[in-house]
């Protein structure tokens, strides 16, 4: 299970048309995630969805909080970044390296053995349908393309978390269809899966539970169907805008 | 270093290497560059030289004094003036101007001297290279006027030249290459700007660059350490500078080869590079590479884009640029002092190797001093790449 307790990040933002200063940021974000379901992060732009990601996946560190994985505090546990992947919908991949060398070389920072990282490489083309273009130079892929050799290099390890942070953006419909799937397999395989997304029919099909992020703060979180029943609404959408659009009618009338 | 540094040196490299229009461009113009600008240059002051000595040099005189014979002597004396003609000039600047003539001799005098001024224009070419000639003229017939005077006398022009004054350099006496030669000038301009030049693009594309093309956070998600990742980007650039440093020193030892006139070979300050002075050179500029890639590595890892970082450069590559044009400040026997200064040591480093006079004892502290601000800059390069304000600075 990954556990994230208080987390708080905050910077100080300069609005260059009006020149107030703001603190932006997340603050005091806790919510758990289990293996085998996927964890939802729902919020507008700006909601503190990638900082959360970002500190989850350890590419950033928080001011206050702490994150546990299977009891464990992220701080105590050694090559940490073997046991999370991080996919970003802007995250990009190498353009001038060779899908092929792109996952080979996140399984060799894993310390990964020669063989079985080919192997493992080979089954991953294999399973994501990467074989036409897995020795080609990464510059000429489509989007789609570059999401599998994303999503691939993000396997290559066999982590136990896995972070998507709006991996379906810009995405034609067959291969955000092909992403989801993946997705969704991965749940299967019982993998602790967290996704950010503000298209909320993909949120609908994919996950299990969800928290709502407004301004930094979960405005409310926990199981998808439960939600729905208290909130008497039919879908993810729903509950986003019964939440956030009082708070942003308060917000206008101040 | 362990195996994690190489496998991101490796990508580093090929980032660079695989970008094929920029590396491409980096080796032909690195190469060619020095060749093309010296031999352009070079050929075409051998051309106006060749024009200026096939040109039919037309001249008016404007004779203000008395004297006729010094206007019959130029005109009709085959000895004293063997190819220009003379013609006569009712107006003589309309002349000048409209280039019926290259120019004109104004003969005036002042109590028992004739003072002879050549007016040329300034906008031609050939007229300004016909002063040479004009001057060549004048002295010939100073010099036959004196000989005849003296002669009557029983002299001879060496009674007035009893003293003849000549200088010399003492690397000229012991044929080493002179201090004033224009290699010793071009040299280390062009060292530090291949140095910093060919490089910086680079640095920027595997920072400022890696950060538009949102690959930076990628980079940050390997099992690697940041202080890895920033050692890997600065030795990654120290290698292309070196490789620059090379290419820019061949090259200019082709130039050397291809156009030794220009370097002065013919007037005798010597075009001296061999293999030995190569090597010396590069020891001499290796700390300075270690130097200048963790710098371009700073500034790249500070800009939020390429643009960004571009800009941040610049100033980087002037600066080198103008203390590399003032190498005429620090000569080879600058004090101690000078050597501790990164850049400014190295150069008067070169010029010790130019002229022969190298003196280790210079080197090891110019090595040092730059390898200390190496590890200071390293230090906060390193401690740059910590910082999420900075690399997540968008």
């Amino acid at each position: 299970m990954l556990e994230i307790k208080n987390l708080t990040k905050s910077f100080n933002r300069i609005d260059r048309k009006t020149k107030k200063k703001s603190n932006v940021g997340i603050f005091d974000i806790s919510f758990k995630a289990q293996p085998g379901k996927i964890f939802g992060l729902i919020g507008a732009n700006g909601a503190g969805k990638t900082t959360t990601m970002r500190i989850v996946a350890n590419l950033t560190y928080p001011h206050q909080g702490d994150i546990f994985l299977n009891e464990k505090n992220y701080k105590e546990i050694p090559n940490l970044k073997m046991l999370i992947s991080f996919v970003s919908g802007e995250t990009q991949i190498y353009d001038r390296l060779t899908a092929y060398e792109t996952i080979n070389l996140f399984g060799e920072f894993a310390g990964i053995e020669k063989v079985t990282l080919k192997k493992r490489v080979d089954e991953l083309t294999e399973k994501l349908g990467m074989q036409d273009f897995i020795n080609d130079i990464a510059s000429s892929f489509s989007t789609g393309m570059k999401q599998k050799v994303s999503i691939a290099r993000a396997l290559v390890t066999d982590p136990k978390v896995l972070i998507f942070d709006e991996v379906t953006n810009g995405l034609d419909i067959f291969a955000s269809k092909a992403v989801k799937d993946q997705i969704k397999q991965l749940k299967a395989e019982g993998k602790i899966i967290l996704y950010s997304t503000h298209i909320m029919p993909d949120a609908d099909e994919l996950c299990d539970d969800v928290a709502i992020l407004h301004k930094g703060k979960i405005l409310d979180e926990g199981n998808v169907e439960e939600l729905k029943k208290k909130y008497t609404q039919k879908s993810i959408e729903g509950i986003f805008f019964k939440l956030v659009e009082p708070l942003l009618q308060g917000e206008n009338n101040i | 270093m362990n195996k994690k540094f190489w496998y991101l040196f490796k990508k580093e490299l090929l980032t660079i290497i695989r970008d094929k229009k920029s590396f491409t461009s980096f080796i032909i113009l690195s190469l060619l560059l020095n060749p093309l600008l010296i031999g352009g240059l070079s050929l075409l002051q051998d051309a106006q030289k060749n024009q200026i000595e096939k040109d039919q040099t037309i001249i008016a005189i404007k004779n203000e004094t008395n004297n006729i014979n010094i206007v019959d002597a130029i005109t009709n004396d085959k000895k004293i003036n063997p190819d220009v003609t003379i013609i006569n000039s009712n107006n003589y600047q309309d002349d000048l101007e409209k280039q019926k003539i290259k120019g004109y001799i104004d003969l005036t005098q002042i109590g028992d001297i004739i003072k002879a001024t050549y007016v040329f224009d300034q906008t031609s070419n050939l007229s300004q290279g016909s002063g040479g000639k004009i001057q060549s003229i004048i002295n010939k017939y100073l010099a036959n006027i004196n000989s005849t005077l003296l002669a009557s006398k029983g002299l001879t022009t060496n009674s007035l030249e009893s003293i003849k004054f000549d200088q010399i350099s003492l690397q000229q006496l012991e044929n080493k290459p002179a201090q004033n030669g224009v290699l010793l000038l071009l040299l280390p301009y062009f060292i530090l700007v291949g140095l910093i030049q060919g490089a910086s693009q680079f640095a920027i594309e595997l920072t400022s660059g890696e950060k538009e093309r949102n690959t930076l956070a990628t980079t940050l998600s390997l099992n690697a350490s940041r202080v890895t990742i920033g050692l890997a980007k600065v030795f990654t650039i120290l290698l292309i500078s070196l490789l620059s440093l090379t290419l820019n020193v061949g090259s200019l030892i082709i130039t050397t080869r291809l156009f030794p006139n220009y370097f002065g070979a013919s007037s005798g300050s010597g075009v001296s590079i061999d293999m030995a002075t190569v090597g010396q050179i590069f020891l001499i500029m290796l700390p300075l590479s270690f130097l200048i890639s963790s710098l371009l590595i700073l500034l790249g890892t500070y800009a939020r884009n390429a643009k960004e970082g571009s800009l941040y450069l610049l100033p980087l590559l002037l600066g080198s640029v103008f203390i590399g044009f003032s190498g005429q400040v620090f000569d080879a026997n600058s004090p101690i002092f000078v050597f501790i200064i990164p850049l400014v040591g190295q150069i008067a480093l070169i010029k010790q190797v130019l002229t022969g006079t190298f003196i280790l004892q210079n080197y090891l502290i110019s090595a040092l001093s730059t390898i200390v601000l190496f590890f200071v800059i390293l230090t906060v390069t390193i401690k740059m790449f910590s910082r999420e304000e900075v690399i997540f600075r968008q």
